[in-house]
């Protein structure tokens, strides 16, 4: 009896919540109403918890690195430092706490700029061996509309007839080509989207495993 | 043996062990057979779906190379069909010979011997017929078309199959070419509908011949010398036999000659030493091939790190570094703030200037720390007017570090105005949940968020949450605020504030402040003929146009001198990136 | 319920019917697909790293289970189904990341009934699919130690990424192993064009199922996509006819 395994059960489960939560944006039942906006409830609350387990989930990986004094032992045992100390912290004085918010101040934001700039050079690089590497139309194509967008969009020396039209020019780039684009692949984007979402519903696949 | 009576039926003695009764013979133990005869009947039932398919682990649908190294000794349903051929051949002989000879009374001489003459003939005839012309037949002669029995024609279906699989595609990946008569298991259909569904196909193996098909794995197959080598030694016509030279039966013809036919001059009955071998089996020698050389192989060392990369990539952030500081440190150079502004830029600030002064302002702080440095230059002229205005403020965030960002972003236009916590401005803080949280909060702002962030010790101490400042008080539903801005570095945030919460928002005004990347796909938003967008913000030239409408200088006229400098770094950066590409191509293409 | 509110529950039925109806037919008349260097390189890729003893990394991304920025971290998990069952020959199986606590659950769920399949339960270990930091760039900040301590040589990225799709992309180019990448969000599409060896541009990334044989829904799903798609042009080209005359009128 196949059709009562228990990966069936949690199949039939996923559905029939996914069937009133979707229906939910179309019906205007308060029943459906109601049970969409418990079962979203729920699922804000599972996200919360979620998110323990995977910090649980992360701390077990690097312990175990640690434990093991694998290849670069040494930053998991900042990292599990440095998680113990901002959690103590956090649950002792709250998240609000000027000594917590100095920690994201002055640690966590540099770093995540640092990361940003990084990312910056990151794409310089890429798109100066981009013709180098991947040498097609659709590159060089790539290459000069950013190039277009950047002297539209960056400060000129003086400003002046070329100024304007550059400016133009960057305009019409972004709000019709770009944006026609964009819109095409978004539309692209929602039609793939949808059909992933009704194999989830279908039991089709599985993401909670079987 | 003790010699102590025992009592009777008792198969070993109670006093030294020994054993009474002598073993039968052949016999067995009664536990083994129960399971004997257990195996026996489970053999004899004929096995069910569900048994099956508990039984036999799914075989999985893709076919790498090495999965179809185990298919053959694996595919379910075809385990109890596993047969080698010659036993099925003599399964079939012994079958057929009852047939032959006679049940009653005692066979006639004559007629058993007439009856085993003629199957040596047949069997004759068939070795005759299984030798195949294509051995003499160059490779490149088509081979005629010759009608195989059924058995031979599902075995040559197999190995189209097999032939469809071949070293050279990737199985992993899917292509069109697969088998359209895959089984309905295949489908990727949910496990409901697949049992729901009638399968046609389960009738096919009833048609197919009662016979078992090949068992031999194919890579075994592959290597078997498939009618390649047969004997040396043929029958040859009385008149053609060699006639005995040299014994006592010399003269007579038709005997064994003394002298080994090996060692005899002949002329080969194989055309040439050339094999013939199809492509199937050329394949298959590659593929065993490959998989030999891979094993001597020696794992290639990881080529060197490209220097010349690593050269670029530093010599590129030197650049950048370069540009950004330069301004910064020495003031120069220098650019123009830009005389025009963008055309939705008018369309905001008389947004914020026309806002009720009652109704508080939300602000959603929907970005990461790492881009802080854009959306605070960004969004600070926007803060700026309305604090301005000296609109109440409320902040909050679906990222865990948006409380703080908001603080951030929002204290230095604070102190400048003369806004205090938890009176002019407040923070409602996290709340988790993403997309659904928004839809949450758009439902009832109040059940979402319960208490707040930051506030003040007095009203902490007092028991009160943000709801209970002079800020939130009046405010019950979304559409209560005098405007919702929506500061974000992705449009998907942005459109799940326009498509989750505008339903619910009223009248109530949604602003997007957007980094620039983001803005072409939040731009129809506003300018559909039905905006669900009444503001857009994106850009550091429209925030440094923004400031220059305040007429209050802000962070986007600090870093635009940087900003300008860099943009014109990076442009450099492009334009040699494109003629260097394009030069190597031209070396290239003149070389060749 | 609206007109709107109709449209949307007529077209998602529509969806519905095409997606099952594409699966019946599916078996009489396959799909055709176009080729896509990406996937074919995929399958190469992995094939390499199973014989290598090297491992395959699978990205969901930064985004969370309950939004919309779900749907490509999913088409990854039914990627990671396929990924998995190729790699439990591997005595180094596939390792799973994700920026969100709920989907590096998802993430170890998918590897551990993926490999009970195969009867390879041993294979499976909890810290399989991990979560490598809350936010974006504390995840693409974790990336480097996957990428050379598990000795990655194929880095797929399937989920929803924000800017930093670019530096989770260069980090498999440093460490020079088979880049894929692919997400819903338009503007990471862009920075993963430029950075990654095969970026999936569009809905590419929602097909990855189909081209590594998940099933045939996932092939009928492309065929449904198709079919929709054609009718959405046909509308949208009817819009603009319409208007332009209205307005001439």
């Amino acid at each position: 009896m196949r059709l009562f395994r228990i990966s069936a059960l949690w199949a039939a489960v996923a559905a029939a919540v996914g069937v009133f939560v979707l229906l939910g944006y179309f019906v205007n039942f308060d029943f459906i109403q109601n049970i969409r906006l418990l079962f979203m409830r729920w699922a804000a609350l599972l996200a919360a918890a979620a998110l323990l387990v995977g910090l649980a989930n992360l701390v077990q990986v690097h312990w175990r690195k640690l434990s093991l004094a694998e290849e670069g032992w040494i930053y998991s045992a900042i990292l599990i430092l440095a998680f113990l100390v901002t959690l103590i912290l956090a649950l002792s004085f709250g998240p609000d706490n000027p000594v917590a918010l100095s920690i994201f101040k002055y640690m966590q934001l540099p770093l995540e700029a640092g990361l940003m700039a990084l990312l910056s050079v990151i794409l310089l690089v890429a798109g100066f061996r981009l013709v180098t590497r991947r040498r097609d139309a659709f590159s060089i194509l790539f290459l000069a509309t950013a190039l277009l967008v950047m002297f539209g969009t960056g400060p000129a020396v003086t400003e002046g007839p070329v100024t304007v039209v550059m400016r133009d020019l960057r305009a019409w780039i972004s709000q019709v080509w770009s944006a026609g684009g964009a819109r095409g692949i978004a539309l692209g984007v929602a039609l793939g989207a949808t059909t992933t979402g009704l194999r989830v519903l279908l039991g089709a696949d599985k993401p909670y495993g079987s | 043996m003790c010699g102590k009576p025992n009592p009777g039926g008792a198969e070993e003695c109670v006093h030294c062990g020994a054993r009474l009764k002598p073993l039968e013979a052949g016999g067995k133990p009664k536990d083994t057979e129960d399971w004997l005869d257990r195996m026996r009947e489970e053999a004899a039932e004929p096995p069910t779906d569900s048994d099956s398919s508990e039984a036999v682990p799914s075989e999985p649908e893709f076919e790498l190379d090495f999965d179809r190294l185990r298919a053959g000794e694996e595919v379910p349903g075809q385990v109890e069909e596993e047969v080698p051929e010659w036993l099925q051949r003599i399964r079939e002989k012994q079958a057929e010979e009852p047939t032959d000879i006679p049940t009653s009374g005692e066979p006639a001489p004559e007629e058993a011997l007439r009856a085993a003459v003629t199957r040596a003939d047949e069997v004759q005839i068939e070795q005759t017929d299984l030798a195949p012309e294509g051995d003499l037949r160059p490779a490149s002669e088509p081979e005629p078309t010759v009608e195989s029995p059924d058995w031979l024609e599902g075995a040559e279906d197999q190995d189209a199959e097999t032939e469809e699989g071949l070293p050279h595609v990737p199985a992993l990946v899917g292509g069109a070419e697969e088998s359209a008569d895959a089984e309905l298991g295949d489908l990727g259909l949910p496990d409901w509908l697949g049992e729901i569904e009638p399968l046609e196909d389960e009738e096919a193996p009833r048609d197919a011949p009662d016979l078992a098909p090949a068992t031999l794995p194919n890579w075994l197959e592959a290597m078997r010398p498939v009618e390649t080598f047969r004997s040396v030694v043929e029958i040859e016509s009385e008149d053609d036999q060699a006639v005995e030279s040299v014994g006592p039966l010399a003269g007579l013809s038709g005997v064994l000659l003394a002298e080994p036919v090996v060692a005899m001059p002949r002329t080969s009955s194989v055309g040439s030493m050339q094999l013939d071998v199809s492509e199937r089996q050329y394949a298959q020698a590659e593929l065993l091939h490959r998989l030999v050389d891979e094993e001597e192989r020696e794992a290639p060392a990881k080529p060197k790190r490209k220097t010349r990369l690593a050269v670029f990539r530093w010599a590129i952030a030197a650049i950048v570094l370069v540009a950004v500081s330069l301004p910064i440190v020495t003031g120069a150079p220098s650019f123009a703030l830009p005389g025009l502004e963008p055309r939705e830029l008018g369309a905001l600030f008389n947004l914020v200037e026309q806002l009720p002064g009652e109704q508080p302002v939300l602000v959603v702080f929907d970005y990461e720390p790492g881009y802080a440095g854009e959306l605070e230059a960004v969004s600070g002229a926007f803060l700026d007017q309305i604090m301005a205005r000296g609109l109440p403020l409320a902040s909050m965030s679906t990222r865990p570090t948006g409380s703080a960002l908001a603080m951030r972003a929002m204290d230095p236009y604070a102190d400048r105005h003369g806004y205090e916590n938890g009176q002019g401005i407040v923070h409602l803080g996290y709340l988790s949940g993403g997309p659904t949280a928004v839809q949450l909060f758009a439902f009832n702002p109040r059940e979402a968020v319960l208490e707040g962030f930051a506030l003040p010790e007095e009203l902490k101490e007092a028991g009160l949450t943000a709801w209970d400042t002079p800020v939130l008080d009046q405010v019950q539903a979304l559409s209560d605020f005098g405007m919702v801005a929506v500061i974000t570095a992705d449009s998907e945030s942005a459109r799940v504030w326009a498509e989750q919460a505008r339903p619910n928002m009223g009248d109530t005004p949604l602003v997007v402040v957007l980094s620039a990347g983001a803005e072409p796909l939040i731009r129809p938003y506003f300018e559909s003929d039905d905006p669900k967008v009444g503001g857009i913000l994106s850009g550091l030239p429209a925030a440094a146009a923004y400031e220059l409408r305040n007429g209050r200088s802000g962070l986007a006229q600090e870093r635009w001198d940087a900003f300008g400098a860099a943009m014109l770094a990076a442009e450099f950066v492009l334009l040699a990136g494109i003629s260097y590409g394009l030069l190597i191509w031209w070396r290239n293409r003149s070389l060749a | 319920m609206t007109a709107v509110d109709l449209q949307g529950l007529l077209l998602l039925f529509a969806f519905l019917g095409l997606m099952l109806g594409s699966a019946a037919i599916g078996r009489r008349w396959p799909a055709t697909f176009r080729q896509i260097s990406a996937f074919e390189g995929l399958g190469k890729a992995i094939e390499r790293a199973v014989e290598a003893g090297e491992r395959v990394h699978v990205s969901l991304g930064t985004g969370s289970v309950i939004g919309p920025e779900s749907a490509p971290a999913f088409a990854g998990l039914a990627a990671l189904t396929r990924i998995a069952r190729a790699t439990s020959m591997s005595d180094r199986p596939a390792v799973v990341t994700a920026g969100d606590g709920a989907m590096a659950i998802l993430a170890r769920d998918t590897l551990r009934s993926s490999y009970g399949e195969m009867g390879a339960s041993d294979l499976y270990d909890p810290t399989s699919g991990r979560l490598l930091g809350p936010t974006p760039f504390s995840y693409a900040a974790g990336l480097p130690s996957v990428l050379s301590n598990e000795n990655v040589s194929v880095h797929m990225l399937s989920g929803f990424y924000g800017f930093e799709a670019g530096l989770a992309a260069e980090f498999g180019e440093r460490a020079r192993a088979f880049v894929i990448g692919g997400t819903n969000e338009v503007q990471s599409q862009a920075l993963l064009y430029a950075v990654a060896q095969n970026p999936l541009i569009g809905e590419e990334v929602f097909a990855s199922g189909a081209y590594l044989g998940a099933g045939e829904l996932h092939k009928a799903s492309l065929r449904a996509q198709d079919i929709i798609r054609i009718g959405l042009i046909v509308l949208i080209l009817l819009g603009v006819v319409m208007a332009t005359f209205e307005d001439l009128i």
